[in-house]
C-alpha cells in the first residue's frame, strides 16, 4: 500500500472537553525519510487508547516501531500522520518549545541506562525538572524532590550521587524525578533492562504500587515476564498494533519476589 | 541565574586541569592588559610627580652643537655668555627668570669623607626656577651674588651622606680644595628618571666663575616661563633674544637648543603608548586565542555531554534552558579565567612598579583603577560570551532522541 494512502488528514482539533484518556492515539503514524527515495516507515498508523490509572505494556522485537511510538507518546518526536490527544490536548503538531513545556509538565521519563547526572546528588537530579518547569522557590523544590524520593523508598539517600548508589537505587532515583513534576503520564523504556531480575521485579513492584496510588503508566518492554506485571499488553510488529490483551489479575512483582526468594532458600 | 553559576562551576570543577588550559588565553590577555594599564596609570602618575619635582615651566638653553664638516670628531659651537642671558632676561615678555649655570662634577670634601656631586653655579634666581626649597639655613643672596662668596646650599643626599645627623650650616666644605662655607640645606627632591636630584651643591655663579677660575661661561641657562602655555611663545622669544645678542646674521642657523619637559613627557608618552600598543595587541591577541579556545572546549564539552543534554531536553529543557546552560559555563570559563587575569596582571604590575622604584630611586606610586578590573572582568566573560554562542546553540538544537541514543 502507497505511503499517501495511509496518511489520514489531520483531524480537526476538538472542542475542549474533558477527554476521559490520558492518551488517546489516532491512527498515529511515522515514517523516517519521507523525503528520500527509500524512506522508513516506523509507525504504520496505531489507534489506542490510555485511561487514567492504567498500566499499559508495549511489547515488540527490535524493529517493531515500539521505540518509535514511545518517542511519540513521550512528545519527543512529531507523528507523520495521525493525531496524539495528550491529557485532552492536540499535541501532535505543537512546535519544540510546546513540545518541551508538555514534557515538563504532563510526562515523566523512565530509561533503561537510568541517565542520571553524575555530578549531582539524588535530590538534585530530582529538582532537575522542576527547575526547567519553573514556578516553585528554591525551597520548595527541595521538598518536592525530597518527597519524591521519599516515595520510592530512598529518604537515607538524598544526598548521595548516582556512583554510591546501586543500580536499582539509581533506578528508583530516576522514578522519583519522573514523578516529581506530578506528570499525567509516566513513560518508562525497558526499566529493568539493566537489571538483575531480582532488582528488576524490586523495580516493577514499585510502579506497581505506584500505578495503585493512580499513577497512569505505559511501559515498553519486550519481555514477557516483565509485560505480565502490566494490566494491558499491546504487541507490536512492523509498525503496527498485532494484538491487545487484558490482564484481569496481572502477575504481582511483590509476589514473584516472595517466590524467588523462597526458591533461593529452598535448594 | 545564580544556581546556574554555581552549576556552571561545578561542570567546570569536573575537569579542572582542562578548565584551567582552556582559561589560559584569558588569563595571559587579561593579565597583560591589566598589567599595561596599572604600569601605565603608575607611570603618567610617576611622570607628573617626577615633573612637578623638577620645576615650573623650566626651559634649558643649550649651545648647540654642531659636527665639523671636514672632521667628525671636533665639535664646534658657539659658546653662550652672561650677555646672552641678560639679553634673555631683558627682551623676552613670557619669560619670568632666567639664570645661567655652570655645571660640573666635582668632588666636595667634608673632613675625611668626601662625594662625587653635580655643582651648579647660579644666580639665586635659580631656586625659584627649579621650585628649590630650603629646608634648613637659609638661600645665598644677590650679594653673595654679586661678591661671589665661597657659600654652598647641599642637596639633601649630599648633606644626608657627608654630615649624616650633624647640621652642616655653618660648617666647612672643600670644592677642589677651596673652602666653602655652607649656608643651607635644600629640601629633597627625589630621583628625576635615574638622576637623584639631591645629589647637587649649588653655589653662586660668581664664586665658581671668577673665585675657583671656572671663567664667565655658561653652560646651560635655566629659563622658566610664566604659565605652561606660554613655554613655546617664550622659547621662540629665547631665540630670536639670543640671536639678536650674538648678532647672527640670518643666513646662520640658530646657536642654541631649547628644550623643555614638555618634550620629555611627549617623549615618555610616546614611549608609554608603544608600551601599551605592544600589550594590548598581545593582550587582544590573548584574548582571541583564549575566545577560540573557549569555543573549542564547549564544541568538545556539547559533544562529550549530548546524552546530558538530550537527557535534560526530555526532562522539560528547553532550548533556550540549554542555551543558557552553555552560555552561562562559557562565560564562567571566561570571566573566570578574566579575574585570574586580573589578579596575575595586577601582581605583575605590582612587581613592574617596585623594580622600577628601585631602579629610578624614586617611589613608583601604584595606582589601581577598579572599574578598569571590573571592565577587563566583564570583558573576558564577554569573550566566553561571544565565543561560547555557537557551541550552546548546537547544543540548544540537539534532537533529543539522538542525543539520548549517544553513548
Amino acid at each position: 500500500m502507497p505511503a499517501e494512502m495511509l496518511a489520514i488528514p489531520v483531524l480537526p482539533a476538538p472542542a475542549a472537553r474533558p477527554s476521559p484518556w490520558v492518551v488517546e492515539s489516532i491512527e498515529l503514524g511515522k515514517t523516517y525519510g519521507e523525503r528520500s527515495p527509500n524512506p522508513v516507515q516506523a509507525l504504520r498508523g496505531v489507534s489506542f487508547t490510555v485511561a487514567p490509572g492504567a498500566f499499559v505494556a508495549i511489547m515488540g522485537h527490535s524493529g517493531s516501531g515500539k521505540s518509535t511510538l514511545m518517542n511519540l507518546l513521550g512528545c519527543l518526536d512529531r507523528p507523520t500522520f495521525g493525531t496524539y490527544m495528550l491529557d485532552g490536548q492536540n499535541v501532535s503538531r505543537k512546535t519544540r518549545r510546546q513540545l518541551a513545556e508538555v514534557r515538563s509538565h504532563t510526562i515523566g521519563f523512565v530509561f533503561q541506562g537510568f541517565h542520571l547526572l553524575q555530578r549531582l546528588t539524588a535530590r538534585a537530579n530530582c529538582e532537575l525538572p522542576l527547575q526547567y518547569a519553573g514556578g516553585l522557590s528554591r525551597k520548595e523544590r527541595r521538598a518536592r524532590a525530597s518527597e519524591a524520593l521519599i516515595r520510592v523508598g530512598l529518604q537515607d539517600k538524598l544526598e548521595r550521587r548516582p556512583t554510591e548508589l546501586s543500580g536499582g537505587q539509581q533506578q528508583r532515583v530516576a522514578i522519583a524525578r519522573a514523578l516529581v513534576n506530578r506528570p499525567k503520564l509516566l513513560l518508562a523504556d525497558e526499566p529493568t533492562g539493566n537489571l538483575d531480575t531480582r532488582t528488576g521485579l524490586e523495580i516493577l513492584a514499585l510502579l506497581q504500587e505506584l500505578n495503585s496510588t493512580g499513577v497512569t503508566l505505559v511501559m515498553v518492554t519486550h519481555e514477557p515476564d516483565v509485560a505480565a506485571c502490566a494490566k494491558q499488553v499491546i504487541h507490536m510488529s512492523d509498525g503496527l498494533i498485532r494484538r491487545t490483551e487484558e490482564h484481569a489479575v496481572p502477575q504481582s512483582a511483590r509476589q514473584a519476589l516472595a517466590q524467588l526468594a523462597a526458591e533461593e532458600k529452598a535448594p | 541565574m545564580i544556581q546556574a553559576i554555581y552549576l556552571a562551576f561545578q561542570a567546570l570543577a569536573a575537569n579542572k586541569l582542562r578548565a584551567g588550559l582552556t582559561m589560559l588565553g584569558t588569563i595571559i590577555g587579561v593579565g597583560c592588559v591589566v598589567a599595561l594599564w596599572n604600569v601605565g596609570l603608575s607611570g603618567r602618575r610617576y611622570m607628573s610627580d617626577a615633573l612637578e619635582s623638577f620645576g615650573k615651566n623650566v626651559i634649558f638653553v643649550h649651545p648647540r652643537h654642531s659636527s665639523d664638516e671636514e672632521d667628525q670628531r671636533r665639535f664646534r659651537y658657539r659658546p653662550l655668555g652672561l650677555g646672552d642671558v641678560a639679553a634673555i632676561e631683558a627682551f623676552c615678555p613670557s619669560v619670568d627668570q632666567a639664570s645661567p649655570c655652570l655645571s660640573n662634577y666635582t668632588k666636595v670634601v667634608y673632613g675625611a669623607t668626601f662625594r662625587q656631586v653635580r655643582i651648579y653655579g647660579c644666580f639665586p634666581s635659580f631656586l625659584a626656577i627649579r621650585d628649590w626649597k630650603i629646608e634648613r639655613g637659609a638661600a645665598f643672596s644677590a650679594s653673595d651674588e654679586r661678591s661671589g662668596n665661597r657659600v654652598v646650599l647641599l642637596g639633601a643626599t649630599v648633606a644626608r651622606e657627608l654630615f649624616g645627623t650633624v647640621d652642616p650650616v655653618g660648617a666647612t666644605v672643600r670644592l677642589e680644595r677651596e673652602p666653602f662655607v655652607v649656608i643651607g640645606v635644600l629640601k629633597s627632591k627625589g630621583s628625576f628618571f635615574g638622576e637623584d636630584q639631591d645629589n647637587v651643591v649649588l653655589a653662586p655663579y660668581t664664586s665658581l666663575a671668577d673665585n675657583m677660575g671656572w671663567g664667565r661661561n655658561v653652560h646651560v641657562v635655566f629659563v622658566s616661563a610664566h604659565t605652561k602655555e606660554s613655554i613655546p611663545q617664550a622659547k621662540n622669544e629665547i631665540r630670536l633674544a639670543v640671536r639678536a645678542s650674538q648678532k647672527l646674521p640670518p643666513s646662520r642657523k640658530d646657536s642654541v637648543e631649547l628644550q623643555d619637559l614638555g618634550e620629555v613627557t611627549a617623549m615618555v608618552d610616546q614611549v608609554l603608548v608603544g608600551f601599551s600598543l605592544l600589550l594590548g595587541a598581545i593582550g587582544a591577541i590573548s584574548l582571541l586565542v583564549g575566545g577560540i579556545g573557549i569555543m573549542n572546549i564547549m564544541l568538545v564539552s556539547v559533544t562529550e555531554r549530548t546524552k546530558e543534554i538530550g537527557l535534560r531536553m526530555a526532562l522539560g529543557a528547553k532550548d533556550i534552558d540549554i542555551l543558557m546552560q552553555f552560555l552561562v559555563e562559557a562565560m564562567v570559563l571566561g570571566g573566570t579565567g578574566g579575574v585570574l587575569g586580573v589578579v596575575g596582571g595586577l601582581s605583575t604590575a605590582f612587581g613592574t612598579v617596585q623594580i622600577l622604584s628601585l631602579v629610578l630611586q624614586r617611589p613608583w606610586p601604584f595606582v589601581v583603577s577598579i572599574p578598569s578590573l571590573l571592565l577587563a572582568v566583564a570583558f573576558a566573560a564577554a569573550v566566553g560570551l561571544f565565543f561560547g554562542l555557537y557551541p550552546a546553540w548546537r547544543a540548544s538544537r540537539l534532537d533529543p532522541i539522538e542525543a539520548l541514543r549517544r553513548e
